[in-house]
């Protein structure tokens, strides 16, 4: 089995008396897709944030490679490769998609004097936003972000994230509030995207993470309750006690 | 972000036809006028690039304004002229520094603590230099001799006025080529939604610093040249008041445009001749032009011509 | 005690009793864009308006007290015309039409008060039941009028705690509401709640200028002086928090005073450079959330 590309082991978050993440370990490999399921307020979206670097841990290691980034920023770990998708749709409302795209596809740049260039020479950029916009299936992408369908501004934040560059893709919940076709749809990209990219799916759409998940953990209460293959979460016992059977 | 560049530039160049030959039929004091709206216009600009690109209200955008013409002072020998190429980059260079300085301090606070912090500023730097001697104290201090060049007389109304015109015009070319860059686009994106900017991978506090530095020293610049044309600095230079009234340019002619500020600075300099010599208390009108122009015109007068163009730009 | 004990106990005693004050006016100003949202760079006109209502009321009436009773319900009212004409139009909006308004709003007000009143300095009498001093030691004795201002201040934001940790509305407060979701969610009309809240933020700062105004005396540009370090305060302290700007403006007033006595070179800069620390620590203030 590959190298995990990122690790964390015993991540742990306190909000004041609050323990939101507890112990939390897993690994992240190139071809794999690791979902994280749980009752609300099991601290999957801590979970996200930790990894982003949009919180800080108070205890535990995240390893990016042979990188340790816990305590880094959120632009750090996002130039190391490491891309996040959103929740709530966080893009740039006033832009077109494909410049939302092209945007995201700058980050990767840096910084120094080669800001100066005048950007509608990079066509690098235009490049890399049209393959972003094509990957998750939209099109020419001129129309601005904030009038696209609900449906379509979750591609758009996927493709944002594809613009990147990443090496791994955490996605936070991609399917919520989509319809049936939109979500198969958005199910099959994943899938299609992990040959590439080692990927973190947050979920609540059952069929959707048993039908493309490799590995799967389920968290309850900050905690790791069980951490396997599909088969053998669907008929662990406790898990069906505290989430998919009678639970939460 | 779609641009209708043909009338907005064609709009500029003639604009810019009508300035170049104003002088052979203007007379001096339309001559000083039109220059100190040309100051103010560069002053106007530079704090465009913070509010309208960087997404960035400064209140206190005056201080560096200051600091270009206190710079002009402390460099001219008492009763001899500066050297204006050493001068001038100089007091930018100042002004620049200084704009460094705080923005450090102030960038690490967004939204309404920005605002506050930046109006803070503005009335620090005011009561330092009402309270130093060295400075002039309130009453201010005077510049005998305008700078020399060698190749313009700065004292002669009409050279003057080309001066205040080339520095318009360059600071406009200037920004309006830094916003066509990668740069620009990341200030826009940066006055977008800077949290997903940060999560991308943009280091944002950077950008944000150069941009502050940058309208730093161009208030620097007009700081200069307006100290050069009346030959008197005081601490009001740095206070609320200018700062409000750069701001109110910034808006009033349309903000995120770059000639907006422009035409705000022509508005609101000629309805401050206008109204100072009707009546000693020309702030009322003043202050009750403000509150119905925000309240009417949200989008400035540049959001008034695009409408009146048909389609928003 | 020694002389310069006392001597310190004074400025103490000052610095509590400017703090005190600065209190007032900054807890309205913080309230105001906790609960609706809306910086109001006009604030410090309406403890301008305070002041110049008290001079004119307490030379017609002879005493400060009644000057004081007159005054209120005319400020307040004056308030709640603002808010109807000019506030309510820019709760939805970018808080830069908010400053721009106000800063518009401050340049007419100014001239009205010049029209009005004219810009003389006036002095204000003391009431004469609390004109006299108490005799600490030696030469120095402090002016019974100014802790009359303490203890008024103290009366107030004792009524402010009540309202905080009491009411409903106080919740809201608490909770760092700064929306009209938030205010809607706890079951309170939102419209009533936003003029009850700006009155009281006209009534806070009027009130604190009325009872300054035989010790600060009432000139022009009075309200922005106090307007610009009520913004401090709100910075330090932190954005609708009750208890930083109690916090922030006790730190500012015995700062400010101490700076006076030991440092008058830097006259005045001494609440700036506290600010600059505070942030350079805490760029959301001490009781701030994020620095939002």
């Amino acid at each position: 089995m590959a190298e995990p590309v990122l690790a964390a082991r015993g991540l742990a978050r306190h909000f004041g008396g609050v323990t939101a993440v507890d112990g939390v370990s897993l690994s992240l490999r190139r071809g794999q897709i690791h979902a994280v399921i749980g009752p609300n307020g099991a601290g999957k979206s801590t979970l996200v944030n930790l990894l982003s670097g949009e919180l800080a841990p108070s205890a535990g290691s995240m390893r990016f490679e042979d990188l340790e980034i816990a305590g880094m920023t959120p632009a750090r770990i996002a130039r190391l490769g490491i891309a996040r998708s959103y929740q709530r749709v966080n893009i740039f409302a006033g832009f077109s998609a494909f410049e939302n795209c092209r945007l995201a596809a700058q980050a990767r740049l840096g910084g120094g004097l080669r800001l100066l260039r005048p950007a509608r020479a990079a066509r690098d950029l235009d490049a890399a936003a049209d393959r972003a916009l094509r990957l998750v299936g939209m099109g020419p992408g001129g129309r601005e972000a904030g009038k696209l369908s609900h449906g379509e501004q979750r591609q758009l934040e996927i493709a944002m994230t594809l613009a990147t560059l990443p090496k791994v893709l955490l996605l936070d919940e991609p399917l919520a509030g989509m319809g049936a076709s939109e979500s198969a749809r958005m199910t099959r990209l994943v899938k299609s995207l992990a040959r590439d990219h080692a990927i973190l799916l947050i979920e609540h759409d059952m069929d959707a993470v048993f039908s493309i998940a490799d590995v799967l953990t389920v968290m309850v209460e900050g905690k790791v309750l069980k951490t396997g293959r599909p088969r053998a979460i669907r008929n662990s016992g406790a898990v069906r006690r505290a989430y998919l059977g009678g639970g939460a | 972000m779609k641009a209708r560049p043909s009338v907005e530039t064609a709009l500029l160049a003639l604009g810019l036809v009508a300035l170049l030959l104003f002088p052979l039929l203007g007379a001096k004091f339309y001559l000083q006028l039109f220059a100190k709206i040309m100051i103010m216009a560069v002053f106007a600009m530079s704090l465009d690039l913070l509010v309208g690109y960087a997404g960035l209200v400064s209140f206190g955008h005056a201080v560096f304004f200051g600091i270009g013409a206190y710079m002009l002072w402390w460099l001219s020998p008492q009763y001899a002229a500066a050297n204006f190429w050493l001068s001038l980059p100089a007091a930018m260079a100042a002004a620049a520094l200084a704009a460094l300085a705080v923005g450090l301090l102030v960038l690490r606070c967004s939204g309404v603590y920005f605002i506050m912090v930046t109006l803070a500023f503005a009335q620090m730097f005011f009561y330092f230099a009402t309270g130093s001697k060295f400075f002039g104290g309130s009453d201010g201090v005077y510049i005998y001799v305008k700078p020399v060049s060698g190749l313009f007389d700065l004292g002669d109304a009409a050279q003057f006025y080309y001066v205040a015109l080339a520095a318009m015009a360059g600071t406009y070319l200037l920004l309006r080529g830094l916003i066509g860059t990668l740069f620009g686009r990341a200030l826009l994106g940066i006055r977008g939604n800077e949290q997903r900017m940060r999560s991308l991978g943009f280091s944002t506090f950077g950008y944000k610093l150069a941009a502050f530095a940058l309208a730093g020293a161009l208030a620097g610049l007009a700081g200069y040249l307006d100290s050069a044309q009346f030959g008197f600095v005081n601490p009001d230079l740095f206070g609320w008041r200018l700062s409000g009234l750069a701001l109110m340019m910034v808006i009033l002619g349309g903000m995120g445009t770059l000639y907006g500020p422009i035409l705000g600075a022509f508005v609101l300099v000629l309805l401050q001749d206008t109204l100072s010599d009707a009546t000693r208390h020309w702030l009322l009108p003043m202050g009750v032009f403000i509150i119905l122009a925000v309240l009417f015109l949200p989008r400035g007068v540049s959001g008034l011509l695009k409408r009146a163009e048909g389609k928003s730009g | 005690m020694s002389d310069s004990l006392v001597f310190f106990l004074i400025q103490v005693l000052n610095g509590v009793q400017y703090g005190l004050l600065l209190f007032l006016v900054a807890s309205g100003l913080t309230l105001v864009f906790g609960i609706m949202g809306v910086i109001n760079l006009a604030h410090g006109s309406f403890y301008m308006l305070g002041a110049y209502l008290a001079y004119a009321l307490t030379r017609l009436t002879g005493n400060l007290f009644f000057a004081v009773l007159l005054a209120m319900p005319l400020a307040v009212v004056f308030g709640l015309a603002l808010e109807a004409l000019l506030f309510r139009p820019l709760y939805a909006r970018d808080h830069l039409y908010q400053v721009l308004l106000t800063y518009g709003l401050i340049l007419a007000l100014e001239e009205m008060r010049s029209l009005v009143f004219g810009d003389d300095v006036h002095g204000v009498a003391l009431p004469r039941v609390l004109d006299f001093s108490i005799h600490l030691t030696g030469a120095l004795s402090y002016p019974a009028y100014r802790l009359f201002m303490s203890a008024m201040c103290l009366v107030i934001a004792g009524g402010l705690w009540l309202l905080i940790q009491k009411t409903r509305l106080g919740m809201a407060i608490r909770a760092g509401a700064s929306n009209r979701e938030m205010v809607q969610s706890l079951g309170i009309d939102v419209a009533w709640i936003y003029r009850a809240v700006f009155a009281l933020g006209v009534a806070l700062a009027a009130f604190a200028g009325m009872i300054a105004a035989p010790v600060a005396s009432v000139f022009p540009g009075m309200g922005n002086q106090i307007l610009i370090i009520s913004f401090v305060v709100v910075v330090i302290g932190g954005i609708g928090s009750i208890k930083g700007a109690f916090l922030g403006s006790l730190l500012i007033g015995l700062a400010d005073t101490f700076g006076q006595v030991f440092a008058p070179q830097l006259a005045g800069m001494t609440v700036y450079v506290l600010m600059a620390a505070v942030l350079l620590w805490r760029p959301a203030g001490l009781f701030g959330g994020k620095a939002r």
